[in-house]
């Protein structure tokens, strides 16, 4: 980027916020994705704006000079999604990361996007209520990042996802105009919901900059219970019949033997680490309906055939193994250097067959695949292991990933439950969406970004 | 890890999942990844995959590291970022030789030990020209603004240093449980010497023979850290030769970073020479933190003073992340006080670091008022810890805010 309008830039958010030394911006040319091969994309600018106004001379600076903006938080997708262009502004919106608002008699909270998801959920627990979505990234991913890629989580089979939860987001668009969409009341069809729009639109569509989130009334507690299988299959099967039998869990986590035996390396809690697969089941509530619902739980899993029933007897235990279970992706780390965790997702009666055809896919190409994830809502993260720079290796793993995807797909399901499509998954997005539906999401995106400014590659690839 | 090998291997732990954005003391007060655990590493990755040369701005960002390990401890690849930092370190200084300053204290002072004794002595002298007591009387502070800070609390140096004042050798009353050798370390020889002296009594008062090795030096941990490895390997052999002639049956220190140096960096330092890799190997076994010791003796007399007070502990990074010791401080103090209480958000950095504080004073401060506040609103008795440097830091963050709480070496609780 030539130098004038580095300093047009710089002009909007002044010296402080503006990052133009190559070695600090090499900083910016990765995320939590496996690509490594963007380090060589030299970004023309980082901007860190403050304000809604500093976004919208940005994008509008942007869009006159058809330069692409990359928009980020944290930077912890692992689907490719805030990866640099040659070139590029990269919009660091970690610094706009305040709680403008919690309006606890409508529950309702007022953010901006760089406010840490758990920082929010801590802060409106102190007033009895909760922001439900919990992905394993929610200690340092930003809400303006979860609601971007449509983030999920452990909760979303009792509590629904992000997209769930936005009432109304501020958005600043391509053009520089800044849109509000729905309003601040539960329900409202005043016009198309762009809300739903843009969560999940990547940064494709829009930039976020502000959020009024739904909020619900925390539940009373929560109780914890690890279940041991001897067959990946049974564990499998125990998720259908726990719902059939009435208890909907505020999480049903199925953790196989690859990641229990890595887990307990890393956390050291006492995972049963000679059985198949483990659930991780949370149930919440009041205290009658705690015991009720976990009583449940126990006998199903024990019809069905589990070796052990573990209830967490404190709060600090219970934490102590969901701090495993969010730590489980990233401390794959220690196996193999390059980790790449799909996000497939089936009609939960379906897991089973999901689940043996991972078994066989993985044997089929001879990949290392860990299996792990939120069994409740179909959503299991195969998780291959492996060594990018082992050339023949990283054949056999996209073959097998696309045989992963195309799998599926024909059960029915998506090749995409909460990752996002960023750049790992657009070559399979045909695989599922007809050419028909393809083509009305690439009119919205000319609609709304006619430069293609916005995360070109991110969803839409050539 | 010293090898380059082991170093691309490392790097490639890091699958940059972002955790360690969540605790780094660092970039908590920055918050710019390159300043994050994961940029650092991603920055030395594409240093090593020759994407990035090692220049200034490399070396500028990588200088904003604590060394603390806090997010070694939260890594769930446990990446050994500290290690990482410190190995492009000592590539610049392999590559491109010390910065003047440095290499005048590290090569042509700290290397020669009677030449810096030599220096240490008239350090007093200096001392008393460019400092003066502050108003309570608890420590310096510059008589003029020469880079330290005007307001920065500095502890007075020891009119003679602890080496030079104490015995070689000490015979407890009766038979000896254990014969102990003493590495005391650059801060509790020249600044803190009078709790050297509390460590050297409070052990022969338990029954303890201990020896005080007067040729010992500094354990390197400064100029390690900076990346001046040859020298540090120099250091290792040294003090390793002192001590390995000694046949005692346990080290102790009461220093933190000097017993991460015994127990861990000496071996890592020396893991590729024949003959030193099994003596640092020895040497780390025998070395044990100042708390272990005595829980292992048991302590025998339980000093009144501190029965109805209220005392915290502040875990020193080296000592609680780097050796895993954080439960024999909080026995021991549990047999003196009814009323230990924990900091509250768990062990976090005290922002000292040693020379991290010279080097970058302002954010030193800023993440040591954090601390500050933690105790401001608990008011403590007194907080204690288990490393002279903390010991520093603490001192100087509470000054800053007139917060009065002494800060207690843990050596203190226990005699006097």
């Amino acid at each position: 980027m030539d130098k004038k309008l580095q300093q047009k830039f710089i002009e909007i958010v002044g010296a402080d916020a503006g990052i133009v030394n190559k070695t600090e911006q090499m900083a910016y040319t990765y995320d939590a994705s496996y690509f490594l091969n963007y380090r060589s994309q030299i970004p023309g600018i980082v901007l860190c704006p403050q304000t809604t106004e500093q976004v919208a001379a940005i994008l509008s600076l942007a869009n006159e000079e058809k330069i692409s903006v990359i928009p980020r938080g944290a930077g912890t997708n692992v689907c490719g999604s805030a990866l640099p262009m040659e070139g590029c502004v990269i919009l660091d919106l970690t610094k706009m990361n305040k709680i403008l608002e919690v309006d606890v008699e409508n529950m309702v909270a007022v953010v901006e996007p760089g406010v840490i998801t758990e920082d929010l959920q801590s802060e409106v627990a102190r007033y009895g209520l909760f922001y439900p979505p919990d992905p394993a990234s929610k200690g340092y991913s930003t809400i303006g990042g979860n609601l971007a890629l449509g983030a999920g989580g452990p909760h979303g089979l009792k509590y629904g996802v992000t997209k769930d939860y936005a009432l109304s987001l501020e958005v600043v668009l391509a053009s520089g105009q800044v849109i509000k969409t729905g309003r601040r009341t539960i329900k409202n069809v005043a016009g198309y919901d762009l809300t739903k729009l843009f969560v999940g639109s990547e940064g494709t569509l829009g930039v976020i900059t502000k959020a009024t989130l739904r909020l619900i009334t925390k539940p009373a507690s929560r109780r914890t219970i690890m279940v041991a299988f001897s067959k990946l299959e049974d564990a499998a099967g125990a998720v259908t019949d726990i719902l059939l039998a009435g208890v909907t869990p505020a999480t049903l986590e199925l953790i196989d033997q690859v990641y229990i035996k890595n887990i307990e390396e890393y956390a050291q809690i006492g995972l049963p680490v000679e059985a198949e697969a483990i659930l991780l089941i949370d149930v919440d509530g009041d205290k009658a309906s705690i015991d009720s619902q976990s009583s449940v739980v126990e006998q199903v899993c024990l019809k069905i055939g589990a070796k052990e029933v573990v209830v967490a007897t404190t709060e600090e235990k219970a934490e102590e193994l969901w701090k495993a279970r969010r730590a489980a992706f990233p401390a794959m780390g220690r196996l193999r250097p390059t980790v790449i965790g799909e996000d497939v997702t089936v009609p939960r009666t379906k897991i089973p067959q999901m689940v043996t055809a991972t078994r066989e896919i993985s044997r089929e190409f001879n990949v290392l695949i860990g299996v792990v994830g939120h069994a409740g809502d179909g959503n299991l993260h195969a998780t291959f292991l492996c060594d990018d720079k082992d050339q023949e290796e990283m054949k056999r793993v996209k073959e097998a990933i696309e045989k992963l995807c195309n799998t599926a797909v024909k059960l029915g399901g998506t090749i995409t439950g909460e990752h996002g499509v960023g750049r790992a998954k657009t070559k399979y997005l045909k695989q599922q969406l007809d050419e028909d539906t393809w083509s009305t999401m690439l009119a919205i995106k000319k609609a709304l970004d006619p430069n293609g400014i916005l995360n070109p590659e991110v969803i839409f690839s050539d | 890890m010293t090898n380059l090998n082991e170093f691309t291997r490392e790097l490639q732990n890091c699958i940059r999942c972002g955790n360690c954005r969540r605790v780094c003391p660092v970039f908590k007060k920055i918050g710019t990844e390159a300043t994050a655990p994961r940029g650092k590493v991603q920055l030395a990755r594409a240093y090593d995959d020759q994407l990035l040369s090692l220049d200034e701005e490399l070396l500028e960002l990588l200088s904003y590291c604590l060394s603390c390990k806090t997010c070694v401890q939260n890594c769930p690849s446990g990446v050994k970022t500290d290690s990482i930092v410190e190995i492009v370190r000592s590539q610049a200084v392999d590559q491109r030789g010390l910065p003047f300053f440095k290499k005048v204290i590290f090569r042509h002072l700290l290397r020669h030990k009677s030449r810096w004794e030599r220096a240490a002595k008239l350090g007093p002298l200096f001392e008393k020209l460019a400092f003066k007591k502050n108003q309570e009387g608890t420590g310096n502070v510059p008589r003029l603004d020469f880079g330290l800070g005007k307001r920065r609390l500095v502890a007075p140096l020891a009119a003679k240093s602890l080496r030079e004042t104490c015995e070689a050798h000490y015979y407890p009353a009766g038979n000896p449980k254990l014969k102990v050798g003493f590495f005391t370390g650059c801060m509790l020889n020249y600044v803190y010497s009078k709790d050297g002296e509390a460590v050297i009594k409070s052990l022969v008062d338990h029954g303890c023979e201990v020896v005080v090795p007067k040729e010992q030096h500094c354990c390197g941990t400064p100029l390690r850290v900076h990346g001046d490895y040859p020298t540090a390997v120099e250091l290792a052999m040294y003090n390793i030769n002192v001590f390995s002639r000694l046949e005692v049956d346990r080290i102790v220190v009461a220093c933190a970073s000097c017993g991460l140096s015994l127990k861990h960096d000496f071996k890592r330092l020396l893991a590729n020479d024949s003959k030193y890799s099994k003596m640092a190997a020895d040497l780390a076994a025998k070395t044990c933190d100042y708390s272990e010791l005595l829980t292992e003796l048991g302590m025998n007399k339980i000093n009144n003073r501190f029965k109805d007070k209220v005392l915290t502990y502040h875990d020193p990074c080296h000592l609680r992340f780097g050796q895993g010791v954080w439960q024999e401080p909080r026995q021991l103090l549990r047999q003196v006080t009814d009323k230990f209480v924990e900091l509250p958000d768990g062990p976090s950095c005290c922002g000292g670091a040693g020379s991290f504080s010279l080097q970058h004073y302002d954010m030193s401060m800023a993440i040591g008022q954090d601390k500050a506040n933690i105790v401001a609103k608990m008011s403590p008795d007194g907080i204690v810890t288990s490393c002279p440097a903390c010991k520093l830091q603490l001192q100087d963050s509470l000054h800053q805010r007139n917060i009065k709480t002494p800060v207690y070496q843990l050596v203190e609780i226990f005699t006097g």
